[in-house]
């Protein structure tokens, strides 16, 4: 399997990496992805549509650490934050 | 889950917590309803601020995204700026142009480190998530015992 440089290089002077590299790290990406992880490794999934799926994938993670951010500041003024917390890091540290 | 993973969120875990007792300290805590929701919102905000900071220290300087993310978390308590989306030309701006507005830093990679620092960020959020989840689930198991 012949690895294809392409012929332009970055104005940094940094050489691109190749092909198959890209391919590689996109396949690293789908696995990552809940969406397309329980598909088989023979299933052809396209590298536009793991783009895509990671595009989307990391939106609904920001949005999660949005809601997930309201949730903590409503908790944070019912609570007193020290006592709970030694517990907290006892129970999420074993 | 691997051995590097849990250390990681081991790292986040610590310093999170640590950010979330500071945000919560502050003596002056309002009594009045109207300005409570207006506490909670700024809050809310520095609760988030604090995650994704959090995430970026215990991920390691040595990734691009981290650095970029601080570095913006910087410029941005400095001069108290509204996060504008400046769009940067050339360097493969067509392919995975959304991407590059997803992962901090990425309008200035070329596409091999884009996708290698993409696939780290995504297995950092996913566990910044994870703890997040966590901890609100076990503050609300305590404020309803």
């Amino acid at each position: 399997m012949s690895s294809r440089r392409t012929s332009r290089q970055q104005s940094s002077g940094v050489p691109r990496i190749s092909d198959d590299q890209i391919i590689q790290l996109v396949s690293k990406l789908r696995q990552l992805l809940p969406e397309l992880r329980h598909s088989r490794r023979s299933d052809k999934v396209s590298a536009s549509k793991v783009l895509q799926e990671t595009c989307n994938y990391i939106r609904s993670l920001h949005r999660e650490v949005e809601d997930l951010s309201d949730r903590l500041s409503e908790l944070l003024s019912t609570i007193d934050a020290d006592s709970p917390e030694a517990a907290i890091i006892r129970s999420l540290l074993i | 889950m691997s051995a590097t993973t849990e250390q990681l969120e081991r790292n986040f875990t610590h310093r999170f917590l640590t950010s979330l007792r500071r945000i919560n300290s502050p003596d002056s805590k309002t009594t009045t309803t109207h300005a409570a929701g207006l506490v909670i919102r700024r809050r809310s905000l520095r609760i988030k601020r604090a995650a994704y900071s959090s995430m970026a220290r215990a991920a390691g300087s040595h990734r691009a995204w981290t650095r970029a993310l601080l570095s913006r978390a910087r410029s941005q308590r400095r001069r108290q700026q509204h996060d504008v989306h400046r769009r940067r030309q050339g360097r493969e701006m067509g392919r995975a142009g959304k991407l590059r507005g997803l992962v901090p830093g990425g309008s200035r990679m070329e596409m091999g480190q884009l996708l290698e620092e993409t696939a780290h960020y995504v297995q950092c959020l996913a566990v910044q998530v994870r703890v997040m989840q966590a901890v609100a689930d076990h503050f609300s198991s305590s404020s309803s015992m």
